[in-house]
C-alpha cells in the first residue's frame, strides 16, 4: 500500500502546554488508522496541524510525497490536498439547511448567470451521489437545527466528502452518539475504506477503535507512544499504552443501602427551546446512599432536567423535593442550601471560571461561609490552606492552586469542579452531569471512584449520563429519558440486558410510540 | 495573578516600547506642525509640576482622575462600559451642593458627610439606571448612559436656572455654606484642596473591595463567566447592578470632590468631558489597580502641563491633547510590540525554508 501521509518529528507549544512533543504520524491509503489517548495527549491538535488549524513549531508533513511545511500550510492548502477533517464541536449554521450547510463556500454556480445564481440542481446531484453510495441517510431540505445529533454528523461527513476528501479525519465521532448510531456510522466508515478513501479516527473508546481500525496509534503527554496493527493487540495493552499503567475502568461498585427518599421529582414540566428536549411529566425517587442513573441519547431533555433541579431553569408544573424540602424554582443558592450540590455538564460553561485560580474556583460556591470571610471581608490565607487540602485530596495536578484554571486539561479541569462540589463539608444530595465527558481514562477512573464514594457516604446521587458504560459502572437503578419522558427503569444488576436499554433510548416502550 | 516572572517582564517591556512609540509619533506630529518636540516636552513638564501654581493645578485634575478612574474600574472589571459616569459627575456635583446651601449652617463634621452622602447617593440613583437596564432587561450600556449624560446636564442646567438658581449674572447655584468647604492644600493661588485624601480613600476602598471581600470576589467572577456564577449560586444580575451603583457614586464623590473643594458652587458646564479622562487613566493601565494613581497623575500631567506649553510656547493645547489617546491606542495595541513573536516570525520563515535544500 502506498504511503499518502507522513508527520515527522511534530512539535506544538501552546502558551500554557507544549501539546504535542516529538508527534509520529503516517497513513496508508485506503485504512482506518485510530489516532488514540487520553485528552490533552495532542491527538486533537496533531490532527488539527495536519489539516492547517495550527503553526508547527518544528517537524514537518509529507503528503503525496510532497513537504507542506516548506511554506505557510493552511487549512485551504489542506483541503486542496484532500483532507477533511470532522470536528468534536459541529461547525454547521443551524439556520441554514443541510443542502446550504453542505455546499456553504464552494457552490457550484450556473455558467449563464455570469457565475453569480447557485446551481442547487448540480449541488443536489452531486450531493445524491455520496449518499446512495455510502447510504448516508440525509434530509437535504431540513434545517441543521431540526435534524438530529447523528444526522448532523453525517452532514459533516458528506461536508467533507463534497470539498475533495480522500483523506477523512473525525474526532470523537462518537462522543455523541447512542450504540446504534455509531453501528451505522461504522458502516458508513466501512463502506469508505471498501471505495479507497482513508480515515483517521480519534478517540478513547477502545471497544469501538478495536472494532473498526486496521492500524491503532497511540499518544501519551504530547509524546508518540506507539503505532500497533489491530490484530496484534487487545484493549488492555491499548489502554496500557494510553495510561502508561494498568486501568479498571469498571469501579467496583458499593451495594446500596435501602433508606429513606433523599430526592422526589413529582410529575414535573419543564419548558426548552427545543422541542424534543421539553421534559413532559416524569416523576422518580432517590435515596439516600444510592446512585440513579439517568440514560439517553443527547438533548432529550437530561440538561433540562439536570438545570431544574439545579435552580437553574424555570420549572413549569410538578415539584421537586429535597429531604422534606421542596426546591421547586427557587434559585441556586437556595437549594445549594439545602446540601445540594451539583457537577454541571459542561465544565467550561458554567463548573468552571477559566481566567481564575484553582483555590478561586475550588471554593467559589462557599466564599460566603466562615472560615473563608467574616462580615464580608475574604480571608485569602484560609482560601488558599483549604484548596491546598483539597488538591491533594482530589489529586489535581499541578498542586499549585494558585495556577489559573484554564490552563488545564480536561481531567484536571474536571477534578477542580469535583473538589468544589465533593470537597463542601454538608451535602446531601448530588447531581452529576456527564461527569467524565470527554476526559482522560485515568481520571475518569478517579472520579467515577469519587463519585461511588460519596455514595458511600450516604449523598443520594442523580447521574446524568450519556456514556452507558458510566451509568452501568455507576447506577443501582436506571431511568431512560426519551423526548423528556421516562421509557422505562431498571435495576441495574448481573442479568441487566444491554439490548433493553438501547432499545428503550431509541423510544421503545413509550405507550403511545 | 499568577504570573511568572518572565512574562511579567514582558509585559512591562511591551508597554515601555508601546509608551515610546506613542512619544515619537507624538514628537513627529508636534515637529510637522513646526515646534521643537524636546522644548514641547520640557515646558510641559514645567507646566505641571514647577511651581506652586502649576503642581496645585496638577494635583486638582489629579484628585478628581482618580475617582472616577477607582469608579470606572469597577464597571470595567464586570465588562460595563460606563461611559455614563459623567453624567453622575453632573448629577453628583450638584446634589452635593443642594444640602450646602439649602441646610442651615452646621459644623463642618456634619455638613460635608450629609453632602458627599447626597452626591454619592445621587450619582448611585442615576447610574442604576443602566444597571437596572443592563442586568434585567440586557440593554447596551453604552447607547443608555452616553445619552443619559446629555440628560443629566440638561437636568442640572434646569436646576441651577430655576429653582435653585443664585440669581446672578452667570448661570449658577448660590455657594454652599463656608463650614462645607474643605482646607485648600498650601499650594495657593491653586485650588488643590484636602479632597486628595477622599480621592485615595476611594482609591483604598476600590481595592480592597475588589481583592479582598466576596463581593469582590463575585464581581471578578461575574465578568468572566456569569454562567458559572449562576450555577455556583452568585446572583449576578445583582452584582451587576450593585456594581454599577457603587461606580455611580463614586461619579457622583468625584463631582461632589469639585464642588466642596475647588469650586464652592455649581456652575453650568463646570466639568468638560472630565469623566472621559477618568476613563481614560483606567484603559491606559488596562485597570490593574496598583497603577491607577500613577495613571492618574500621568494624565492629569498631561492636562495641566498641556495648558502650561500653550501658555510658554504657544504650541496648541491641543496638540498634547493627542497624546493621551495615542497612549491608550498604542498601550490597547501592545501585541503588536511583541518582539518576542516577531523574532519567532522571522525565524519560522527562514526554518521553513531549510527542508528545500535538504529533505524534499
Amino acid at each position: 500500500m502506498e504511503k499518502i501521509v507522513e508527520m515527522k518529528n511534530i512539535h506544538k507549544q501552546f502558551p500554557y502546554v507544549k501539546a504535542v512533543d516529538g508527534g509520529q504520524f503516517d497513513l496508508y491509503k485506503g485504512e482506518i488508522h485510530s489516532l488514540i489517548g487520553e485528552n490533552g495527549a495532542g491527538k486533537s491538535t496533531m490532527m488539527k496541524i495536519l489539516y492547517g488549524m495550527y503553526d508547527i513549531d518544528d517537524g514537518e508533513i509529507i503528503i503525496n510525497g510532497e513537504c507542506v511545511t516548506d511554506k505557510k500550510y493552511t487549512t485551504r492548502d489542506a483541503i486542496a490536498h484532500g483532507i477533511g477533517m470532522v470536528h468534536q464541536e459541529f461547525m454547521l449554521v443551524k439556520e441554514m439547511t443541510v443542502l446550504e450547510n453542505i455546499i456553504l463556500g464552494s457552490e457550484p454556480t450556473k455558467k449563464r448567470s455570469r457565475n453569480i445564481a447557485i446551481d442547487f440542481e448540480e449541488a443536489r446531484r452531486k450531493i445524491q451521489y455520496y449518499i446512495d453510495n455510502y447510504h448516508m441517510a440525509v434530509q437535504l431540505d431540513k434545517k441543521i437545527i431540526h435534524i438530529s445529533v447523528g444526522e448532523m454528523q453525517r452532514v459533516e461527513i458528506i461536508k467533507a466528502l463534497y470539498r475533495g476528501a480522500d483523506i477523512l479525519i473525525l474526532d470523537e465521532p462518537t462522543a455523541v452518539l447512542t450504540p446504534q448510531e455509531s453501528d451505522k456510522l461504522f458502516e458508513i466508515l466501512d463502506s469508505m475504506r471498501k471505495n479507497n478513501k482513508t480515515i483517521v479516527f480519534i478517540s478513547h473508546k477502545l471497544k469501538e477503535v478495536m472494532k473498526i481500525s486496521d492500524r491503532i496509534s497511540v499518544m501519551r503527554a504530547g509524546k508518540y507512544i506507539t503505532t500497533v496493527k489491530q490484530s496484534e493487540t487487545t484493549i488492555p495493552d491499548l489502554a496500557k499504552y494510553m495510561v502508561g499503567r494498568e486501568v479498571f475502568l469498571n469501579v467496583q461498585r458499593t451495594p446500596p443501602k435501602a433508606e429513606e427518599v433523599m430526592l422526589e421529582v413529582k410529575d414535573l414540566y419543564v419548558p426548552s427551546e427545543r422541542e424534543l428536549s421539553k421534559i413532559r411529566g416524569i416523576s422518580f425517587t432517590v435515596r439516600k446512599g444510592e446512585v440513579v442513573g439517568v440514560a439517553g441519547v443527547d438533548g432529550n431533555g437530561q440538561s433540562e432536567l439536570g438545570e431544574a433541579i439545579a435552580g437553574l431553569r424555570r420549572v413549569e408544573k410538578g415539584q421537586v423535593i429535597l429531604d422534606g424540602v421542596d426546591i421547586t424554582n427557587k434559585s441556586p443558592l437556595q437549594v445549594r442550601k439545602e446540601g445540594f450540590v451539583h457537577i454541571p455538564e459542561d465544565r467550561n460553561d458554567r463548573g468552571l471560571n477559566g481566567s481564575h485560580t484553582f483555590a478561586d474556583n475550588m471554593l467559589a460556591a462557599e466564599i460566603r461561609n466562615h472560615p473563608y470571610s467574616r462580615f464580608g471581608v475574604i480571608n485569602q490565607k484560609k482560601i488558599m490552606d483549604e484548596a491546598s487540602i483539597r488538591a491533594e485530596k482530589f489529586d489535581i495536578r499541578p498542586r499549585d492552586v494558585s495556577n489559573i484554571a484554564g490552563s488545564l486539561s480536561g481531567g484536571n479541569a474536571q477534578k477542580i469542579v469535583v473538589a468544589r462540589e465533593l470537597g463542601a463539608p454538608t451535602k446531601k444530595f448530588l447531581l452529576a452531569a456527564q461527569p467524565t465527558r470527554g476526559i482522560d481514562i485515568g481520571n475518569i477512573e478517579g472520579i467515577r471512584r469519587m463519585i461511588d464514594d460519596t455514595k458511600r457516604d450516604g449523598v443520594a446521587v442523580l447521574l446524568i449520563s450519556a456514556d452507558l458504560d458510566e451509568i452501568l459502572s455507576l447506577a443501582d437503578r436506571i431511568i431512560v429519558l426519551y423526548e423528556g419522558q421516562i421509557t422505562g427503569e431498571l435495576v441495574n444488576d448481573d442479568n441487566i440486558d444491554e439490548g433493553e436499554l438501547g432499545y428503550l433510548m431509541m423510544g421503545g416502550g413509550r405507550e403511545n410510540g | 495573578m499568577a504570573k511568572n516572572k518572565s512574562e511579567k517582564l514582558d509585559s512591562l517591556l511591551r508597554v515601555v516600547t508601546a509608551f515610546a512609540f506613542a512619544l515619537i509619533v507624538l514628537s513627529i506630529i508636534i515637529a510637522i506642525c513646526g515646534h521643537n518636540p524636546l522644548e514641547a516636552f520640557y515646558q510641559m513638564f514645567r507646566g505641571a509640576f514647577v511651581g506652586k501654581f502649576n503642581l496645585g493645578s496638577t494635583i486638582e485634575d489629579f484628585i478628581m482622575i482618580l475617582i472616577i478612574a477607582s469608579g470606572y474600574s469597577l464597571t470595567k472589571r464586570i465588562g460595563y462600559f460606563n461611559i455614563g459616569l459623567e453624567g453622575c459627575l453632573y448629577v453628583g456635583a450638584m446634589f452635593t451642593a443642594a444640602p450646602g446651601f439649602l441646610l442651615p449652617d452646621m459644623p463642618s463634621f456634619v455638613i460635608i458627610p450629609i453632602c458627599l452622602g447626597c452626591g454619592m447617593l445621587a450619582g448611585a440613583i442615576w447610574s442604576s439606571i443602566g444597571g437596572v437596564l443592563k442586568s434585567f432587561f440586557d440593554v447596551n450600556e453604552a447607547c443608555v448612559t452616553i445619552m443619559l449624560n446629555y440628560v443629566a446636564i440638561s437636568l442640572t442646567d434646569y436646576l441651577l436656572n430655576n429653582p435653585w438658581s443664585a440669581h446672578s449674572a452667570a448661570p449658577e447655584t448660590p455657594h454652599v455654606q463656608a463650614a462645607a468647604m474643605f482646607p485648600k492644600l498650601p499650594l495657593a493661588p491653586s485650588r488643590a484642596s484636602w479632597t486628595i485624601l477622599i480621592a485615595v480613600i476611594a482609591w483604598i476602598f476600590v481595592y480592597f473591595l475588589t481583592f479582598r471581600t466576596t463581593f469582590g470576589f463575585k464581581l471578578r467572577h461575574v465578568a468572566d463567566n456569569p454562567r458559572f456564577c449562576e450555577a455556583v449560586g452568585i446572583k449576578s444580575k445583582l452584582i451587576i447592578l450593585g456594581t454599577v451603583m457603587l461606580s455611580g457614586a463614586l461619579g457622583g464623590l468625584a463631582g461632589g470632590c469639585e464642588i466642596l473643594g475647588v469650586y464652592g458652587n455649581f456652575m453650568q458646564n463646570f466639568s468638560l468631558n472630565s469623566a472621559f479622562y477618568g476613563i481614560l487613566a483606567c484603559q491606559l493601565v488596562r485597570n490593574d489597580l496598583k497603577l491607577l494613581p500613577l495613571s492618574a497623575l500621568f494624565v492629569a500631567f498631561a492636562r495641566v502641563g498641556g495648558s502650561g506649553m500653550e501658555y510658554y510656547t504657544h504650541i496648541p493645547k491641543s496638540l498634547i491633547d493627542t497624546m493621551v489617546p495615542l497612549l491608550v491606542l498604542f498601550i490597547g495595541m501592545d501585541k503588536f510590540f511583541d518582539w518576542k513573536r516577531w523574532m519567532r516570525h522571522f525565524k519560522r520563515k527562514s526554518v521553513g525554508k531549510k527542508p528545500i535544500d535538504t529533505n524534499c
